[in-house]
């Protein structure tokens, strides 16, 4: 069986070395069918690397002790529905999944090619193969999941317990595969830049890809906030956490670029803002990869720690060089085709959302590297906390919301200030009623009650769109579900992103609730006796113990009641798994829209008592009900059009008989 | 050992493959074509892409217009430079044509023609709306 896996592995490596060199070699020679064979080398990859995967899914199942990697994230014991999360618990597992993700979407950006990014393919193509040596090369030479033990131990150490929840089986491969799949849009911009292709043949595509993998990451991020709700009981969802921090870096230039792509489609300009930032997405992406390596940095994710950091910071390294170098090669073709015309235009406002991202992004860096800095300088590791985060952070988080309700009202190229004012009145003054019941319902500090007015201008610029639209199209006789449905299918990229920047705007809300308003508590309990947090009142029922193979749970029911009146049982506790030294929390959670009893039971006394820390947690739901809306809002900007693609094809036949007589 | 059979079948197959490509036969037009930056076929290639743009924008624009973003001055200088821009994006068209047409030794490509003869009417469509 290992054998089998390291075969394709190795297969794998050698198509993906021969695709690179040769679609650039196929390039340089003037070389279609080298050019072709390259390109079917890229297809094989996948296909070699998603059997190895399937090998070692199937040495998990058949608890084939005698692999290292098998042995060391699995046991007799576990569920076997955790499989899937053991495969990729460590470094190798992670690291296979994470080189046959990419080689497939490789494959599929390769094979999916529209024909105006064809004459930079093979360049592109190379970028995408060198990624996926350098994933498959270090896997093999220094996290062989296929390593066999000289010796084949009678039973495994079992999965790390912090895994062993629903959420894992969604969020490491989403915020895998997100993190990985920046390298997609990068190809596509640095294949185009070595091809010399300097305009915006590249823009469509790379917005394409773009936008999956921020739906991607996306998700990723918001289940692992999920999973860090309910498995590592603290009561939060993000703690700014380094290596949390590290999947929302890349992150935050990617916004800014499938924004910022939009302007280089529209008019031409911002060539060099693109390159640039998703050069730096794709940086702080490896980066990520770094942290979650063997990154110097100390994390709840340590158990991704491994030796192999050095090599993520020189391929980090390799690649911001190299990618700048070629930027720079390019530097004076990237020119703009129009200038800015104005700083009260939909182009300024796209401008002031990509500086502010990138600001956002700064101060997170900054965030995350100020204990190696101070480790560096002054001998002693200071770690910055919430506080700066929030403090720095908050406020540039909260100009992006405002940006967002009004940037999309805001012509291109210019707007008077009269006219400016009047589309804004709407949303002004619906923010300011939002943030005056937001002060009515207790919320008595400036800074909340300006996020709430700041989330209602944002959600009422975006309705303002689709109410004028609809009634645009209403005048001209469509009945008015009809009206707003054209409206959407008339401008996807659009309408979606309206969609999705309600997502936001629900994020916003939620992070404002749960910030600023979240209490909490410690109790000590006995069986029988209550406690008040707010107009809630938790009653401690009893325990339970019930010993399982590989853990022991503990189990805490208690009544809740709100105002004197019973509402339901909760169960909060944990799973002490004894190989690991370590406690898996599961909290008890009521969720309504508008708060969250969230009541963990941390320890248990020999008299019969529990210890309880009980808390309310605002608005949290709208967390996660606001991913589902950002990924609706994605599936709507990329749905294909059916007429423009009709009518683009004639068009694509053309160029290929042009190259044909040329 | 049958790891060693079934991993040496999958290398076979590999090689098939990829050496396919160099043994059969060749159709013209394919996608692999190497690119030449200084063939007429990436500069067509780019004139479409930005034509296409600006047809989407001026559609944009008379959406903006409708949702009154744009005051109707606005629109028509706006209107006015994306439709001279189309203009010339379509002769630059038909002289990528001409240029095809006295590269082949036959008469002009009939696809190429026919996308030229819609952006001509697409483009005089565009002047009709003009208010």
């Amino acid at each position: 069986m290992a054998d089998l896996g390291s075969i394709t592995m190795l297969l794998a490596i050698a198509l993906a070395v021969y695709a690179g060199i040769g679609s650039l070699v196929g390039q340089w020679r003037h070389a279609p069918d080298l050019l072709a064979s390259a390109r079917y080398a890229a297809y094989l990859t996948p296909l070699m690397l998603v059997t190895a995967m399937l090998v070692l899914v199937a040495a998990f199942v058949d608890h084939d002790f005698s692999l290292r990697y098998v042995a060391g994230n699995s046991n007799r014991a576990m569920d076997p529905w955790l499989t899937w999360v053991a495969f990729y618990a460590g470094n190798e597992g992670s690291l296979l999944f994470i080189a046959a993700i990419f080689s497939g979407a490789a494959a599929l950006a390769i094979r999916l090619a529209p024909d105006e990014v064809r004459p930079a393919l093979p360049f592109t193509t190379a970028v995408l193969m060198g990624v996926t040596v350098f994933f498959t090369g270090i896997m093999m030479t220094m996290a062989n999941p296929f390593y066999e033990l000289p010796v084949t131990p009678p039973d495994g150490q079992g999965i790390n317990p912090l895994l062993t929840h629903p959420g894992m089986f969604f969020h490491p491969p989403m915020l895998m595969s997100g993190l990985v799949g920046v390298g997609l849009p990068f190809a596509f911009a640095i294949g185009h830049l070595l091809a010399g292709q300097t305009g915006d043949e590249w823009v469509d595509t790379a917005r394409t890809w773009g936008l999956v993998v921020w739906a991607t990451l996306t998700v990723g991020l918001l289940l692992g906030a999920w999973w860090a709700y309910t498995i590592l009981g603290w009561g939060g969802y993000w703690a700014w956490d380094p290596v949390e921090n590290a999947g929302l870096l890349p992150w935050l230039p990617l916004t800014a670029f499938v924004h910022s792509i939009m302007v280089q489609k529209r008019r031409g300009m911002f060539r060099m803002w693109n390159i640039a930032l998703i050069i730096l997405a794709w940086g702080f992406a490896m980066y990520g990869m770094f942290m979650n390596r063997g990154g110097p940095v100390p994390s709840v994710h340590s158990f991704g720690q491994s030796t192999m950091g050095w090599v993520f910071l020189i391929f980090l390294a390799v690649n911001l060089i190299g990618a700048f170098a070629v930027f720079f090669w390019r530097y004076e073709r990237l020119k703009s085709a129009a200038p800015l015309e104005s700083r009260l235009s939909r182009e300024a406002a796209f401008l002031l959302n990509n500086v502010l991202f990138l600001m956002v992004a700064l101060v997170v860096l900054w965030g995350v590297v100020y204990p190696l800095v101070t480790d560096v300088f002054q001998g002693v590791i200071v770690t910055v906390g919430q506080p700066y985060f929030d403090i720095v952070a908050g406020p540039l988080f909260l100009a992006l919301v405002a940006l967002m309700g009004v940037g999309p009202l805001l012509p291109w190229r210019r707007a008077s200030a009269s006219g400016t004012m009047r589309l804004l009145r709407f949303p002004i003054i619906v923010g300011i009623i939002v943030a005056v019941i937001a002060v009515a319902l207790g919320a008595r500090a400036v800074l909340p009650a300006l996020a709430f007015g700041v989330c209602g201008l944002a959600a009422a610029g975006v309705l303002r769109e689709w109410v004028k639209g609809t009634q645009v199209r209403h005048t001209r006789g469509e009945g008015w579900p009809t009206a707003f449905g054209r409206l959407i299918m008339s401008n996807r990229p659009r309408y979606g992103g309206y969609i999705a920047h309600l997502g936001i705007v629900l994020l916003a809300f939620a992070a404002t609730g749960s910030s600023f308003y979240s209490v909490q508590e410690d109790f000590s309990l006995a069986p029988g006796e209550r406690a008040a947090l707010g107009s809630y009142e938790v009653e401690f029922l009893g325990s339970s113990s019930t010993p399982r193979p590989d853990r022991i749970e503990r189990r805490a029911v208690v009544q809740v009641y709100k105002d004197g009146q019973p509402l339901e049982q909760l169960q909060a506790g944990f799973a002490f798994y004894p190989a690991f030294s370590m406690a898996a929390t599961r909290a008890g959670i009521r969720q309504t829209p508008v708060e969250d009893l969230y009541v963990l039971a941390s320890e248990f006394t020999p008299d019969g008592r529990a210890l309880f820390r009980v808390h309310i947690n605002p608005l949290v739901v709208w967390l996660w009900i606001a991913g589902p809306i950002m990924v609706l809002g994605t599936v709507v900007s990329l749905w294909p059009e059916r007429q423009r693609a009709a009518a683009a094809l004639p068009a694509m036949r053309a160029m290929r008989a042009v190259r044909a007589t040329g | 050992m049958w790891a060693l059979v079934v991993g040496g079948a999958l290398a076979v197959v590999a090689v098939v493959v990829v050496l396919l490509p160099f043994f059969r036969q060749r159709r013209e037009a394919e996608p692999d074509e190497p690119f030449d930056p200084s063939t007429g076929s990436g500069r067509a290639e780019g004139v479409r892409v930005q034509r296409e743009g600006i047809y989407q924008a001026l559609e944009t624009l008379r959406l903006e217009r409708e949702l009154g973003q744009v005051d109707d001055a606005e629109y028509e200088r706006q209107a006015g430079e994306y439709r001279r821009m189309a203009a010339l994006l379509v002769r630059e068209q038909e002289r990528l044509l001409a240029e095809g047409a006295s590269e082949e030794d036959g008469g002009p490509n009939d696809q190429l023609e026919r996308e030229v003869a819609e952006a001509r009417e697409r483009l005089r469509r565009m002047e009709d709306e003009a208010p």
